[in-house]
């Protein structure tokens, strides 16, 4: 069991970045100086408050440095508003706090160096992506582990309902990374479903390992078309958790294991699974 | 009096616990998740999640819902069984060196008597058994505690079977809880524990579906607190054995609300899902609360609830 901490954060920025999308900044250091790529925090807005109860996952979407000493003070989630938790998150002002408890998960420290890694996100789920990306191209690093295995060239196929809805893009195409834009209305990018960019990137010559995060539909498309083709897949899931710990087992995930189908908690287990392994 | 000379010890039959603060079955998983940020060892006791004779996969996802000031849940006793509890769980949490209180469900007197054998043979690393009488996620199962007749037939079945201090586990989802109780005193039980969840659901309507994966489900949190409150008030009442109190307690308040209601002890539930340090930081708290009603025991202060004439 990793170690992890429950910290009252100072929120430093909270802001919109897409439509129904913001970006906020905590200051959580003994969170900050752990989190690894692919990992999530637990976020509650204030002890006391009993509606909404339960804190929520989000995963991390990139640390916070000071300038000079390099120093790692805070982290950033990038959050999607869909309900009552998320609205009033968009409230908290620079110099609110929040409770935060953390590093949780697996993370993407479960998947294998690889030379050529195809991201393919939908809706929000490029938010894990930043800093696996950033890491594994040498650009940034996370955590006391110094991670060497840099992949020889990464993609991202990230793809939206429309244009309005592609947040922090300006940030993935800074990195020395292939960034492809899928929108269903074509207002970005390339009109169609994003695992239709992915299957061509995947006729592209190399050593392919493709890791995806975003809605189910897409999920499972992406599982069946890396199983046909024999090219290692994992999926980041998103499931409801009471407490990201492991203490409630809400999070159960059905898994398939030497041929009997069991749940493993996704907090613990995952939230990064082998997609072979997992039942939709 | 001053809050540093507070004496926070109770009694739970023979068993003496350093303060009155335990965490609830099924509400800390296996505790080893929640020791790896949250000092246990300062809590009166912990209770693991419920083990079976065999192993249960749970019902299916969604297998919780957040409501108004409450979660509902239908994890349906999702556990690996108790050979898989005794070899692989126990010697963790036997290492955290906080009194641990065992849970366990059945699906017949016999299966609650053959599971309190196996822990019988390990008496020396448990400090009781907690018998879960009332879980309402299991189907096919039968609900004990809500016919005085099944619980006090249990309860002999494991008073038989180990010498273990033996705490029942009752269910709010009755007509009169204080009969169940005194049918559980009858039968045996060291001290009653109250309430487990309250029976609910959730509905989306759009899909004309109900939102948990099984259903229906147990609501807890600060939703079912007066529920919990008059149980036990009932309960301490009607029996003569400690009443440990459960539901919703999240703040000292509501800790001392139980106490001064006649529980003994208390059990820490969904709290510690939405705020991991919360039974922690009620340990803190208490000896201040404790010595503002000018009392030098915790012990002095349970069951002291007035009525108006």
């Amino acid at each position: 069991m990793q170690a992890w901490s429950v910290e009252e954060a100072t929120v430093l920025w909270n802001r919109p970045v897409a439509r129904d999308t913001w970006r906020m900044a905590l200051q959580a250091p003994r969170l900050a100086d752990r989190i690894r790529p692919g990992q999530f925090l637990m976020l509650r807005l204030a002890n006391g408050r009993s509606d909404p109860l339960l804190a929520r996952p989000y995963a991390l979407y990139d640390v916070v440095r000071l300038g000079s000493t390099g120093d790692a003070i805070g982290v950033e989630i990038v959050y999607l508003v869909v309900g009552k938790q998320t609205r009033l998150l968009t409230e908290l002002r620079p110099g609110e706090t929040a409770v935060v408890w953390g590093p949780l998960g697996n993370g993407f420290d479960a998947i294998p160096p690889a030379r050529h890694l195809l991201l393919v996100a939908g809706g929000i789920g490029q938010t894990p992506f930043y800093a696996f990306a950033a890491e594994r191209t040498g650009v940034r690093h996370y955590g006391a582990e110094q991670r060497t295995e840099l992949a020889e060239a990464v993609v991202l196929c990230y793809g939206a309902r429309s244009s309005d809805l592609l947040a922090c893009v300006d940030d993935f195409s800074r990195l020395p990374i292939e960034v492809v834009l899928c929108t269903d209305d074509g207002s970005a990018g390339r009109r169609g479903l994003v695992t239709e960019a992915a299957a061509e990137w995947l006729d592209r010559p190399g050593n392919w390992v493709v890791v995806g995060c975003g809605p189910e539909p897409m999920l499972r498309a992406l599982q069946q078309l890396c199983g046909r083709r024999g090219v290692p897949c994992y999926l980041s899931l998103e499931v409801p958790m009471a407490c990201g710990f492991g203490a409630c087992f809400s999070c159960a995930v059905p898994v398939r294991l030497g041929g009997a189908v069991d749940y493993r908690r996704c907090c613990l287990d995952g939230p990064v699974f082998d997609a072979s392994e997992v039942v939709f | 009096m001053t809050a540093s000379r507070v004496d926070l010890t109770v009694r739970v039959g023979p068993l003496r616990l350093q303060n009155p603060i335990l965490l609830a079955s099924g509400t800390c998983g296996y505790v080893y998740e929640l020791a790896a940020a949250v000092p246990v060892q300062r809590l009166g006791g912990v209770i693991p999640k419920t083990v079976t004779l065999q192993p249960r996969a749970g019902n299916p996802p969604p297998r919780t819902v957040e409501t108004a000031c409450g979660l509902l849940n239908s994890i349906g006793l999702d556990n690996d069984g108790i050979d898989h509890f005794l070899d692989h769980h126990l010697p963790r949490l036997s290492t955290l060196g906080v009194p641990l209180i065992v849970n366990v469900a059945g699906k017949a007197p016999e299966e609650f008597a053959r599971l309190c054998e196996r822990i019988d043979r390990v008496a020396d690393v448990v400090a009781a058994i907690e018998l879960n009488l009332s879980c309402p996620n299991v189907a096919g199962g039968i609900d004990f505690a809500v016919r005085p007749e099944l619980t006090e037939g249990v309860l002999r079945r494991c008073r038989a079977a180990t010498g273990l201090p033996l705490i029942a586990k009752l269910t709010p989802n009755v007509t009169d809880i204080a009969a169940i109780g005194q049918a559980a005193e009858q039968g045996g039980a060291t001290a009653i524990s109250a309430i487990n969840t309250v029976l609910g659901m959730a509905v989306d309507w759009r899909r004309r579906r109900p939102r948990l994966g099984a259903g229906l489900g147990g609501l807890s949190g600060p939703a079912i607190k007066p529920i919990a409150l008059r149980c036990v008030w009932q309960l301490c009442r009607a029996v003569s054995c400690p009443v440990i109190g459960i539901g919703g307690i999240q703040s000292i308040d509501d800790v001392m609300e139980f106490l001064v209601a006649g529980a003994t002890a208390v059990q820490i539930g969904t709290a510690t899902f939405y705020d991991p340090a919360c039974a922690v930081r009620l340990v803190d708290q208490l000896p201040g609360a404790v010595a503002e009603l000018g009392a030098t025991s915790v012990r002095d202060i349970v069951g002291s609830l007035r009525f108006r004439q």
